[in-house]
């Protein structure tokens, strides 16, 4: 039985500040999770992390991170590392926190 | 796959540079040449080191037995040329130098983003080392 | 301590010079990351979660204070104003900019200090006895043949890209304080029937996804060998070590395949041919080394103010009990500064703490610190007169926590707060687990106890060794925490035995409370520690506690 597909976003780090980035409809990145493109498809999302790992010279590390969607069509991420990756560390209140 | 003995020399072409003192040299064929080609499975105590040349591949650029193999090579007294192939970094260019390579073969498309200006530059490295100042202080 | 000449000044001041073109490579496409990622790992730089990391290294453990007061400035000038001291002595900042670190490599170099091979797959900044030069059960100072090995070391040509990372470390002391048979090789300095000085070598020791006990190579190499028998160790690993596997890439793996008596015979194969080709450094240049590390001009006091003190001031005779190690000289004494204050992250020191430290190692450290692999900060050469007020010192700099070795004395890796390879965070846990017990006011009660976290497989905090480990990971989309029993850490090193099924976050802490209460109900006497209690009772006692009967259903 073939698993439903859950939803996709590309994030990655950028080069020169090393924080964390996410791919957008622009093609361009954000700083902001919500503002990532959301593949709804294996094949959107592979098409999406191929155009986004073009960009090398601004980014590192580029991948598909899993998200699910709440009713309002808003994309949180799913896994508890992207959560702490979307924040900043627990221990401090550094990093995405400060921002939001 | 021991040793690629004696494998032909011919699949060196024109897509390829030889790093030389930091310039870069076309590939040529010069068959009037003993040469051996060897990876970094060879096994040193089976090498033949009446070659008048001895290319050792690198497969992988972070793969560093070559430097290891170059440096005993050179421990048991061989004499002649030791060729470095593989798409080694500019940076690794001191560390191939001291350990006794004479050169460098690395494709077109590498040499090309990492032009000849870059492997000079980083010549200066060989100079002021730990371990020559260890060993001759 | 040692100083750099002119050639150490002129070789760091060249690497920085190097990095910068390697980031100025990558940016101009010159490097792809895939070609960048190694050297700039060489060069001490990760990329963790949040941000880049700098890992800068303490050579050995030791530093001056100049060099602890540029760390501090570093942190305030580039970083978040704080560092996290890690257990392998180096120093992390966690928020670098990628366009800063050929600065920070810059500042570095003023103050004779590098990030140069922290990481990478090359030989790593070499660690030592925190108590180093200052420890009366002292053979012989460990750090001018660790300083040696970091010469030999450093820009190595050979060896800059091994099959994998690898660790040496050396104890000049029987009672080893740097886990040396954790490592890929581990020297233990002692002196032959005739009384010349050598080491006894183990090799392929590791923790991480595969933990090995290090395993005797040779039971005595003359001083002067040194280098070109860990030439032919280097050789016969960089030959043969796998490349096919990353995780079977450690020469622990290499020695396991092989049979340690293999490895021990083409070892000494290559040592022959070494020790002809090998050109020995000169008298001059060790006796040069040697000159760096001699002992500090100890001064003469009289100590009665310390007696008092001892006698009136309960709080500065606890700090003396837990954080007091005994010095060579009888009127001196180490401290071991915690940096496991409760309720903060294990290792972590601000701009501030730093230089108040450096502040008083100049004053009254002869200007010595050293960095321990439990993350804490010595002050090794302190007249015992000048221990009250040191203590006063610390304590207004909230740096006074008298839990050396207790169970709020925990080794934490930075876990999934910040590193990219963690599987779950270990500075919470770690947090809530000091709190606990000194809430409880239970420290002194358990006593010796080394509690170890590793946010993931890999190990950094050595939960392997740890009496009790604890080993982050994930566990259907939450964090796991595994716990292993009875691990140690000194020569006679022992893998923790993994207790049973892992606990969530919340069920943790309530699980150590049941071990830690078993304990306290077990023991013969409030002498006996956890792990000889442990030793003398087996692991089943214990296991009970963890896995009560009637919950035992419920965990699996």
């Amino acid at each position: 039985m073939a698993r439903k597909f859950i939803e996709k976003i590309v994030t990655a780090n950028a080069l020169l500040q090393g924080d964390v980035i996410y791919f957008t409809k622009q093609n361009v990145w954000s700083r902001n999770h919500q503002d990532a493109i959301i593949a709804h498809t294996i094949e959107q999302a592979n098409e999406l992390l191929e155009k986004a790992e073009q960009q090398q010279d601004i980014i590192v590390g580029a991948y598909l991170a899993d998200v699910f969607l709440d009713e309002a069509k808003t994309a949180s991420p799913l896994h508890f590392r992207e959560i702490f990756r979307s924040k900043g560390p627990s221990n401090y209140f550094h990093g995405k926190q400060t921002k939001t | 796959m021991l040793h690629k003995q004696q494998k032909a020399f011919s699949n060196i072409t024109a897509k390829s540079i030889i790093v030389r003192n930091g310039f870069f040299e076309k590939a040529e064929i010069d068959n009037s040449k003993n040469i051996l080609e060897i990876d970094g499975n060879a096994k040193i105590s089976q090498i033949d080191l009446s070659k008048d040349m001895i290319i050792i591949e690198f497969e992988k650029f972070a793969d560093g037995r070559g430097f290891s193999l170059a440096k005993l090579l050179r421990q048991n007294g061989f004499k002649g040329i030791i060729r470095a192939k593989g798409n080694l970094l500019v940076d690794q260019y001191p560390l191939a130098i001291r350990c006794g390579f004479d050169e460098i073969e690395i494709s077109l498309a590498h040499a090309q983003r990492q032009p000849q200006n870059q492997w000079q530059e980083v010549l200066t490295r060989t100079n002021n080392n730990y371990l020559d100042r260890l060993m001759l202080a | 301590m040692y100083q750099y000449n002119q050639f150490d000044k002129h070789f760091v001041a060249n690497r920085a010079k190097q990095f910068r073109s390697q980031v100025m490579r990558r940016l101009d496409g010159s490097l792809s990351e895939e070609e960048f990622r190694p050297l700039r790992l060489m060069n001490g730089l990760y990329l963790q979660l949040h941000a880049y990391m700098l890992r800068v290294a303490i050579p050995y453990g030791s530093l001056n204070s100049k060099q602890m007061h540029q760390l501090a400035y570093i942190a305030k000038k580039y970083d978040k104003d704080y560092a996290h001291f890690t257990t392998r002595q180096n120093i992390q900042y966690n928020w670098p900019k990628l366009k800063d670190v050929p600065d920070i490599l810059d500042d570095l170099a003023q103050v004779d200090m590098h990030a140069i091979q922290t990481s990478g797959n090359c030989i790593r900044n070499v660690t030592s006895d925190h108590f180093a030069g200052a420890s009366i059960d002292e053979i012989a100072d460990p750090r001018p043949s660790a300083e040696l090995l970091r010469q030999y070391s450093t820009d190595h040509p050979q060896f800059q890209f091994l099959p994998r990372k690898f660790k040496i470390a050396i104890s000049g002391s029987p009672n080893d304080r740097a886990v040396i048979k954790s490592h890929d090789i581990g020297l233990l300095m002692k002196k032959d029937e005739r009384g010349n000085l050598g080491y006894e070598i183990y090799i392929g020791g590791g923790l991480g996804r595969s933990p090995f006990v290090g395993k005797l190579l040779k039971d005595f190499l003359p001083k002067a060998d040194l280098l070109p028998y860990i030439e032919a160790i280097m050789v016969v690993y960089n030959l043969n070590g796998r490349r096919d596997n990353k995780y079977k890439a450690r020469i622990k793996i290499l020695v396991h395949e092989s049979g340690i008596e293999k490895i021990k015979q083409e070892v000494e194969e290559h040592f022959i041919e070494q020790k002809q080709n090998f050109k020995q450094p000169s008298d001059k240049l060790i006796s040069a080394i040697n000159e760096r590390f001699k002992l500090p001009n100890f001064k003469q006091a009289n100590i009665d103010n310390y007696e008092i003190e001892l006698k009136q001031n309960a709080q500065f005779s606890s700090f003396v009990k837990n954080n007091i190690s005994e010095h060579k000289n009888k009127d001196y004494s180490i401290i071991s500064v915690s940096l496991k204050n409760i309720g903060e992250t294990p290792g972590d020191a601000t701009s501030d703490q730093m230089q108040i430290l450096a502040n008083l190692a100049k004053q009254y450290s002869h200007d010595e610190l050293r960095i321990s692999h439990e993350q804490n900060i010595i002050l090794p050469h302190v007249h015992k007169s000048d221990l009250p007020e040191v203590f006063k010192e610390l304590q207004k700099a909230n740096l006074a926590t008298n839990n050396i070795g207790l169970i709020s004395d925990i080794i934490a890796c930075p876990g999934m707060d910040y590193c990219a390879l963690a599987t779950a965070r270990s500075i919470p846990v770690a947090k809530q687990i000091a709190k606990h017990f000194n809430e409880l006011n239970l420290e002194e009660e358990i006593g010796q106890l080394k509690l170890k976290i590793s946010g993931c497989i890999n190990a950094c905090g050595h939960h392997h060794v740890g009496h009790i480990g604890i080993l982050g990971l994930e566990k259907q989309g939450k964090e796991s925490y595994q716990i292993t029993l009875g691990g140690e850490e000194n020569l006679s090193m022992n893998i923790g035995k993994r207790a049973g099924p892992g606990f969530s976050s919340d069920e943790l802490l309530p699980a150590i409370k049941r071990l830690i209460e078993a304990y306290l109900n077990l023991r013969q006497n409030p002498e006996e520690s956890f792990l000889a209690s442990y030793k003398r009772l087996g692991e089943k006692p214990f296991i009970n506690a963890l896995y009560p009967k009637e919950e035992k259903a419920n965990v699996a």
